[in-house]
């Protein structure tokens, strides 16, 4: 089914929009949330929140891109699961991404993290703007589905040592970018 | 900044940045499906071969092993010699000619196998030949011979030709690879043939049903021997002067064993003793001693020498 006439079963309020929605993103849902995770149980709960969440959001909200905007719902979830976890353990994709990113952010003193993170969420947005669409791709792949070097090279139809030196040119500029703008976060 | 802020601060990519990462994965969905797609078009026809392949081998091998009419059509098939009906005619190189119908047979065979003129198939032979001879007329005679290849025999076709004074020149003019079947339905109710069979009675009195018989030897050789006077000997062709030395000479392994029993080293002796009778026309110098006070032996006799003695003893009233 079309992403517009589910949205439009949502605002509808009818209950065959999840069920649609299922049909048609689950697997996608379940590999961000799986990615992050690493955990089936976890993952699935992620997911049917995620639905759940949906149809508490849609109406008003009306995403021009349903995909992305379930798969963001199930990120978030799924990252609020997973710092609800790290403290029992770090071995999914997602620890591999964030200590890769943690390498390129640039240290800062007694700023406030809530804002900081903000500010590099917008200049991360920005700094996409000036990548290349395939380096971009294979970021937003990489550290916002995290998912790992193998599938993003299966994806591209490339080794997974060039996807690996690919993002870590991507990483380096991205620091760059971050010094220049004055961000020390 | 903490992991959680650096997670936070991914978590804020703008959609459009999401939704052009997941066009990626769509489109690599796409190519695998079509990749799918190709290796299954490709494979297809090879696929689908292989499978009517198997399904062919299978019925196959199931109607060879069920039905015998079918095994014999693909015996046929791989090997067209053994059931081919073609005569084989023999060219005028080929062909040798003897006086004796069985001497002609036999070095026939020899030079059937010697010389391998069918491949894969030669007559077989244990200790001599297995044959068995037919005929209509004294000048023409089939002869059914055992082969190697079961349920297969060799049709041999003799002919008797004028040669200058004598009885006959026996010469081997063709010969043919068939079934059993085809063997006794080519010889169905041709009567067993016997040398010189426009003199004999075209039945004999003695049938001969079994493939071996017992035979005194040393009896009928006396047999021969006391009844031949001097009229009789005379009318002793040298044909079957001559199948009889062969006769004698078949069964020269057997040897005496004791004191009673009769080898053919003994027959043959007796034999030369008729001959020499034989050849010296009017000499009587043996033939008035009596050979029956040599002591009796019995030897196992084919069929054809059965026949062939039978056949002596009859034409001489023995």
């Amino acid at each position: 089914m079309e992403d517009q006439k589910i949205i439009e079963l949502f605002f509808a309020r009818s209950e065959e929009a999840i069920l649609q929605l299922q049909i048609k993103y689950e697997n996608r849902c379940m590999r961000v949330a799986g990615n992050i995770l690493n955990n089936r149980l976890d993952a699935e709960e992620c997911v049917n929140d995620a639905y759940l969440a949906a149809w508490n959001t849609i109406p008003p909200q009306n995403p021009g891109s349903l995909s992305a905007y379930v798969c963001r719902i199930v990120r978030n979830l799924s990252i609020k699961r997973y710092h609800a976890n790290s403290a029992l353990k770090r071995n999914s994709h997602y620890d591999t991404a964030l200590d890769e990113l943690e390498e390129c952010i640039p240290a800062g003193e007694s700023v406030e993290s809530e804002y900081a993170a903000k500010e590099l969420g917008a200049a991360i947005n920005s700094f996409l703007d000036t990548l290349s669409k395939d380096n971009r791709r294979m970021f937003v792949r990489r550290y916002w589905f995290s998912d790992s070097i193998d599938e993003i090279a299966a994806m591209f139809n490339i080794s997974g040592r060039n996807v690996s030196l690919r993002l870590m040119r991507v990483r380096k500029k991205l620091k760059k970018y971050l010094e220049k703008e004055g961000i020390r976060v | 900044m903490n992991r959680f802020d650096i997670s936070h601060a991914i978590s804020q990519i703008e959609l459009r940045y999401i939704e052009e990462a997941m066009e990626a994965d769509q489109k690599f969905a796409d190519r695998k499906e079509k990749q799918l797609y190709q290796l299954q078009k490709r494979y297809r026809p090879a696929v689908c071969i292989f499978v009517g392949f198997l399904a062919a081998s299978l019925l196959t091998i199931t109607a060879f092993a069920t039905s015998e009419s079918f095994r014999n059509t693909i015996i046929s098939l791989l090997y067209p010699v053994y059931s081919s009906n073609e005569i084989k005619a023999l060219d005028d190189g080929h062909m040798t000619g003897s006086f004796d119908e069985v001497d002609t047979l036999l070095s026939f065979l020899d030079r059937f196998n010697n010389e391998k003129m069918e491949f894969g198939v030669l007559a077989e032979n244990n200790a001599g030949y297995a044959y068995s001879l037919r005929s209509y007329s004294s000048d023409n005679i089939l002869a059914i011979v055992q082969c190697n290849i079961p349920n297969y025999k060799i049709l041999v076709t003799l002919e008797k030709l004028d040669y200058e004074n004598t009885a006959g020149l026996w010469q081997v003019v063709s010969y043919q690879i068939v079934t059993k079947e085809e063997a006794l339905k080519a010889t169905k109710n041709m009567p067993e043939y016997r040398p010189d069979m426009s003199d004999a009675p075209k039945t004999s009195k003695t049938s001969i049903d079994s493939t071996d018989s017992i035979m005194d030897v040393k009896g009928a050789c006396a047999i021969i021997y006391n009844a031949a006077d001097k009229n009789s000997i005379a009318t002793l062709t040298e044909q079957e002067s001559r199948q009889i030395r062969k006769l004698f000479e078949k069964y020269e392994d057997t040897e005496s064993k004791s004191i009673t029993a009769m080898g053919l080293q003994d027959l043959i002796i007796r034999y030369e003793d008729i001959m020499y009778a034989f050849s010296t026309e009017g000499d009587v110098l043996i033939m008035d001693e009596n050979p029956i006070s040599i002591p009796r032996a019995q030897i196992v006799l084919s069929s054809e020498d059965l026949e062939l003695l039978l056949h002596i003893f009859y034409k001489y009233g023995i």
